[in-house]
């Protein structure tokens, strides 16, 4: 390395410090800088995130608009400037003079702007379109800042299960089974669709029911042929869990009640947040008829999770159950309309030949664990069994084929292997690893001082660097820390130390014969280049191949391994060169401290 | 140069130890066989609670009809949970019937349940054999192309001495053997090849340098030049395994055994076995050959000789 580059190699220290404090902002943020509410509201699903906004978003503009009411010329409060600034904007946007101080009549009174009211009726109207302008700000306001907690919390280091607790479970479905309680009835495309389609479903409905708890970032996936690997991480509740897992899902055909469901929304846009207990009931029963209750409307958004679309009131009375329900296919009719074919068996036909007649222009809903999936107008009496869904796209169609197969599709499950580990369990591995780490860095370290003086500090630099690296990169890659990656790590600090050593080794030898400070440095460092190189790459080689084997805890021990490595090679030749170099240009230093003996 | 220690002289007197080690191990294979953690036999392990069991032998009398069940009592002597191991890998409720049936259901609560089927058990086995190969070859043929065959035979050598060395302390101390202990044993092969490789580095840099009759006294030079190297990194890798191993628990803690174990076989096969061995295959060697058998080393014209 030329002497006079110096520079350069500082600034570009300085961007590979700067480039990992980007990749460890997200891991600071969620750890340090978000309140554990805070987090546990980033960690429910997003249907959870809407209910809440709406709630929240519902008493902040009620308790706003009383405020204005009973004094106008208030001002809002500092968590209000968002809001500030956005009656700015209209106020600019109807070209009126900005006032100096807003005041809260003054920010009601610009979501009003271009509108004339004059009767009574027409004020009502335009304070109700203040109303739901200031409900939908509020939602996205609130929206927004859980759902950035939420992306700190996608792109952080996240805690394994054997830190964060929780439970892990392998569900095995029993195909063959499957295949024998289906019969001969359905096998269209042959056995192996079968089992595919069959495996498909038993992980969605896994996952629809699993979501139902409102936890996060569960882990549902298919392993092997006939596996489910489930991961919920924090969940205690085994049992709980497992009657989750184990349970049937419910199929059913409904009539929908119009009338109450426009009922009900009404009362629900003038009342929101405050419709619904804790629970899902209705906190003022009264408003909808006694036969009828609210459900949610889904259906599948671009991530195939169920979205959230209206709720609508249905009869309580079940006009067919899902269990006549014999098939269900996905077709195109003459018109090239997409839509769901499926056959009832004979008693179900009959049932509901008798129904649509009763019901005919009414509209009927597909109804799969207190979920409605489809409601659809009864055109006119459908005899014979065969009943035909349509008016939507080829995806919706599928998703609903899909609904209606749980029905005759049934998968046995049952659990294979299960690991609860407990939230406290989980926090007292942390502890003991982030001891063993701590107690590991500072021993090295005062080692490495007492044995090699001022050239200790270069080594000391070097790992506090090479440690800051491996968790960026960690939190780069989005990685899971386990008590095995901390163990990777501790082993990474141990043969870390091993380059320095090298290299400190070496200019001693030089010092030994007789030279002089930089010339002892620059030969010690060319000296000790390859033997870093050799031996790191076979270690990088051996990690690498760790990584390979499927087991999570030796993944995350070899990934942090690699990744050390790397890191290490980078801060003993490139970190700790600058700081010797520094040392002799800057300071003019001619002697080098790094033994007991003399220099000579 | 400092002062050379002769090393060459025990190389045979250690050759001789290590394989008696070895030869301890193998017949603790047969005697004592190895223990091997659920994630590599199939069956399961229970974790239950019953509260009207008077003792471990009623337990495993309860038990006894199912076969190939091992009872152990956790935690004190009056505690009530017990731990029960497996090979049954189908109907996973045999156990819990047979306790049923004796203590009656409601006494008998299954705490944990891990339960590994044979399939995967089988395949993690296969997996774990493929991957040592495979490592072992790569970094063969690295230090081939790097140094020399022998040299790399030499390193390789050194790795499988500890790999055998390290099971012959996991089969006597009927240490768990577990995927997080088999990660220590992969973790010594990239260890110890490091240390191996810093020596061998030394012998290439040392080779053009010295005018001797023998090789071993290179080897005996190399050694003695890089044995402060080995010793302090020896030391603080231990330092931080030995925190580990103090402030842990569990399975990381066998970890932490066995690589403290690996660390002192690799610090030792990387002087006596890997050097031994090209000792030996160069007994006949001759000094003018010597640039012959080498890659010269990249910055040997600064070097003023000593």
């Amino acid at each position: 390395m030329e002497k006079g580059n110096k520079g350069w190699r500082f600034v570009i220290l300085l961007v590979v410090l700067a480039l990992c404090l980007v990749f460890l902002r997200p891991t600071i943020a969620w750890y340090f800088r978000t309140s554990g509410d805070a987090q546990r509201l980033a960690l429910m699903s997003l249907e959870k995130i809407k209910e809440y906004s709406m709630e929240q978003a519902g008493k902040d503009v009620k308790a706003l608009e009383q405020a204005a009411v009973a004094n106008p010329d208030a001002e809002p409060g500092e968590n209000y400037a968002w809001l500030v600034k956005q009656a700015k904007k209209n106020y600019k946007a109807f070209k009126k003079p900005v006032p100096e101080k807003f005041t809260l009549g003054a920010i009601l009174n610009s979501f009003s702007f271009g509108r004339n009211a004059i009767t009574d009726d027409e004020k009502k109207d335009v304070a109700s379109s203040v109303h739901r302008q200031l409900v939908d700000l509020f939602q996205e306001h609130y929206r927004e800042k859980v759902l950035a907690d939420k992306n700190n919390y996608t792109n952080s280091v996240k805690l394994g299960l054997d830190l964060s607790g929780g439970i892990n479970i392998i569900v095995r479905a029993d195909l063959e089974e499957a295949l024998r309680l289906q019969g001969d009835t359905a096998l269209v495309g042959g056995e192996a669709e079968f089992k595919a389609r069959a495996m498909a479903q038993a992980v969605e409905t896994l996952q629809s029911r699993i979501d139902r708890f409102g936890l996060s970032n569960p882990v549902i996936r298919q392993q092997g042929e006939d596996r489910i690997y489930i991961e919920i991480p924090g969940a205690e509740q085994s049992s709980a869990i497992n009657t989750i897992i184990m349970g049937k899902g419910v199929l059913n055909f409904r009539l929908v009640d119009d009338d109450a469901t426009n009922q009900f929304l009404s009362y629900y846009y003038s009342n929101p947040g405050d419709t619904f207990n804790e629970d899902g009931s209705l906190k003022d029963p009264s408003i909808v008829p006694d036969d009828v209750e609210i459900l949610g409307y889904y259906t599948k958004d671009s991530y195939g999770l169920d979205e959230f679309v209206q709720y609508m009131a249905l009869k309580k009375e079940v006009a067919l159950d899902g269990r006549y329900v014999k098939s269900a296919e996905v077709s195109r009719d003459q018109m090239g309309q997409t839509g769901v074919d499926f056959t009832l068996d004979m008693e179900g036909a009959e049932i509901f030949a008798d129904f649509t007649g009763a019901h005919t222009g009414e509209r009927l809903a597909v109804v799969s664990d207190n979920k409605v999936k489809s409601a659809a107008t009864i055109r006119t009496k459908i005899a014979g069994g065969r009943v035909r869904i349509d008016g939507f796209g080829l995806e919706e169609a599928q998703n609903l084929q899909k609904v209606l197969q749980t029905a005759w599709l049934e998968v046995p499950l049952s659990v294979e292997s299960q690991q609860v580990i407990g939230a406290e369990l989980g926090e007292q591995t942390i502890r003991d690893g982030l001891t063993a780490l701590a107690v590991g860095l500072i021993a090295i370290f005062v080692f490495m001082l007492v044995f090699y003086k001022g050239a200790g500090i270069n080594a000391i630099v070097a790992q506090i660097l090479n440690m800051y690296i491996l968790f960026a990169v960690l939190s780069a890659f989005n990685l899971t820390l386990t008590l095995s990656s901390i163990a990777g790590m501790i082993l990474t600090v141990g043969m870390a130390v091993d380059a320095n050593v090298i290299i400190f080794e070496r200019i001693k030898e030089e010092l030994r014969a007789g030279k002089a400070r930089a010339n002892a440095i620059n030969v010690g460092f060319e000296g000790a280049f390859w033997a870093i190189m050799d031996s790191n790459i076979t270690t990088f080689i051996a990690a690498l191949f760790l990584s390979q084997l499927g087991t999570g805890s030796i993944q995350g021990f070899a990934v942090s391994l690699a990744i050390g490595v790397a890191s290490s090679v980078f801060t003993a030749l490139f970190v700790s060169r600058l700081i010797f170099d520094v040392g002799t240009e800057a300071f003019g230093s001619k002697k080098v401290s790094i033994s007991w003996r003399g220099n000579k | 140069m400092k002062a050379r220690i002769n090393f060459s002289k025990a190389f045979l007197p250690c050759a001789i130890i290590s394989l008696v080690l070895i030869a301890g191990g193998i017949v603790g294979l047969f005697v004592r066989g190895i223990n091997f953690g659920i994630d590599f036999k199939p069956g399961m392990i229970e974790e239950v609670e019953i509260s009207n069991a008077t003792g471990i032998e009623e337990v495993r009398d309860a038990l006894s009809g199912l076969g190939g069940v091992s009872v152990k009592k956790i935690g004190s002597a009056d505690s009530s949970f017990y731990q029960i191991r497996s090979g049954i890998s189908e109907d996973d409720s045999q156990i819990t019937n047979a306790l049923n049936a004796k203590y009656g259901a409601a006494n008998v609560v299954v705490q944990k349940t891990d339960f590994i089927g044979s399939s995967m058990s089988a395949s993690l086995a296969r997996n774990s054999i493929l991957l040592l190969l495979g490592t072992m070859v790569l970094i063969w043929l690295y230090a081939t192309v790097r140094f020399h065959w022998d040299f790399a035979l030499g390193a390789i050598i050194a790795l499988i001495h500890d790999i055998f060395i390290m099971f012959t302390f996991i089969i006597w101390s009927q240490l768990e053997f577990s995927t997080t202990v088999l990660a220590a044993v992969l973790t010594i092969v990239g260890y110890s090849i490091n240390a191996t490789v810093v020596i061998l580095d030394r012998v290439r840099y040392n080779l053009p340098l010295m005018e001797v009759k023998k090789f071993g006294e290179i080897l005996d030079q190399s050694l003695t030049d890089t044995l402060t190297r080995s010793i302090i990194t020896t030391a603080t890798t231990f330092f931080a395994v030995l925190a580990l191993y103090i402030f842990t628990t569990g399975s990381i803690k066998d970890f932490a055994l066995a690589m403290m174990v690996g660390l002192l076989s690799g610090f030792y096969s990387s002087i006596f076995i890997s050097s031994g061995f090209i000792d030996l295959t160069r007994r006949n060697w001759k000094p003018e050959f010597g640039f012959h058998h080498a890659l010269p080393k990249k910055p040997a014209q600064t070097v003023v000789v000593g």
